[in-house]
């Protein structure tokens, strides 16, 4: 009895073995074809922390562009809503102040960009900035709410033009400092804000900054 | 029965050609038609897309020597989204917000080589509300200070829009258009309710 027992497994182990090169050789191209698509998904996800979003990226050659010069990147950060829901979902475990996690819960990405122009401050043509900004950025279906220009600093926020909502708001700010630019966006959804707005402070003071 | 044949032999050749000229001459009529609409449409397009009380003030670009430049344009989509957020607090100002469709405010400060242009275009403007129905509500000269208010006023005098143009001396223009139902007293606050610093003051200014 258990002779046949361990002739069975024999034969059971002969034709996995059998079987399993047959399925490697005809799924290896397909196989391979996974890990090669997966690394370049890796690949493309790490250095996106790196990248600005197209909006953002439009923005900084408008301006970059119009204002002249040679500009060189100090720093470029992009966490999206891959990221954040990973801060949001590893948050669950910690024990945050209602405020933070709020603030938590509301980003859905956000990013930040910082370039230095090797050019004489000064020299750029403010109205040409903003034209170019505008047109690189209504091309996207984005608007200029607010346009500031005082001496050598340029300030400017754009929004989306089509419906906005208190679950989901964007918005894209461009600094241009004497020989700095600063480009920051950022997406989220404003509903937790808001919540613990109401709750701990006078709600009637939030939409003031909410507008502008 | 001769001129019956004649004509027998001359009605088919006369026809293609009669079809043929019929059909040019509907072709000739179609384009003029199709051309003349088009005409139409891109004379007529800016004049729809304006709201009534909607001024087109153009664009207006910062001042070369680094003065001052300001500009705010929040659009309905924000008005109503402030709206919404202050609707349980505030119901009073979240109706007065939800009957705006655009605040927009432009303040170009003043130097040499803009301050005849910018003069220039605060009175071409004033003259072209008055010749399209805008009605003068106040107009201060104090100080080298020069404000006038114009409101417009469609059917059974609801009010469609407001207009504000501000010489402050020498020193900056001020162009403020707030579309939608809304009265002068109520400037102040909606440049507080939506953090405006210049309609705020132009609003006590014009409370005065």
């Amino acid at each position: 009895m258990p002779a046949t027992r361990t002739h069975e497994r024999l034969k059971l182990m002969n034709s996995i073995e059998d079987i399993f090169p047959a399925v490697w050789a005809r799924k290896r191209p397909i196989a391979l074809s996974a890990l090669l698509l997966g690394f370049v998904l890796a690949v493309f996800s790490i250095t996106g922390y790196f990248r600005l979003s197209s909006e953002a990226s439009a923005l900084r050659r408008s301006v970059m562009n119009s204002a002249g010069g040679e500009w060189h990147k100090k720093i470029a950060v992009r966490v999206g809503f891959f990221t954040t829901g990973l801060i949001r979902l590893g948050s669950q475990f910690f024990n945050v102040p209602p405020e933070a996690r709020a603030a938590i819960d509301s980003v859905r990405g956000g990013e930040v960009g910082i370039y230095i122009c090797r050019q004489e401050p000064g020299s750029f043509n403010r109205g040409a900035v903003f034209a170019a900004a505008d047109k690189s950025m209504k091309a996207r279906g984005w608007i200029r709410v607010v346009g500031v220009a005082q001496g050598n600093q340029l300030v400017a926020v754009y929004m989306p033009r089509k419906a906005i909502s208190t679950s989901n708001v964007s918005c894209c700010v461009m600094v241009l400092h004497e020989e700095k630019l600063i480009l920051a966006s950022a997406h989220g959804n404003l509903e937790p804000l808001l919540r613990i707005a109401g709750n701990r402070l006078n709600l009637s003071d939030v939409p003031q900054h909410l507008a502008l | 029965m001769g001129i019956h044949l004649e004509r027998d032999k001359t009605a088919p050749d006369q026809k293609p050609k009669e079809n043929y000229m019929k059909r040019l001459w509907l072709l000739a009529l179609g384009t003029v038609l199709v051309a003349l609409l088009a005409f139409a449409l891109t004379v007529k397009a800016p004049a729809e897309t304006l709201p009534p009380g909607q001024v087109d003030f153009g664009t207006f670009s910062a001042p070369s020597g680094g003065g001052e430049f300001v500009e705010v344009n929040v659009t309905s989509n924000l008005i109503s989204f402030a709206a919404r957020l202050i609707q349980k607090e505030e119901p009073d100002v979240a109706e007065l917000l939800n009957g705006l469709q655009q605040v927009r405010v432009t303040v170009v400060g003043m130097d040499e080589q803009n301050r005849s242009d910018l003069k220039e275009r605060a009175s071409k403007l004033r003259k072209d509300l008055s010749t399209k129905g805008w009605e003068r509500i106040v107009e201060a000269q104090k100080d080298e200070k020069d404000v006038s208010v114009y409101l417009k006023n469609g059917k059974n005098n609801a009010v469609q829009g407001l207009a504000v143009v501000v010489l402050d001396g020498g020193r900056q223009a001020v162009f403020v258009n707030i579309v939608g139902e809304i009265r002068p007293e109520q400037i102040a606050l909606i440049g507080e309710k939506l953090h405006i610093d210049p309609l705020k003051k132009i609003g006590e200014a014009t409370e005065k």
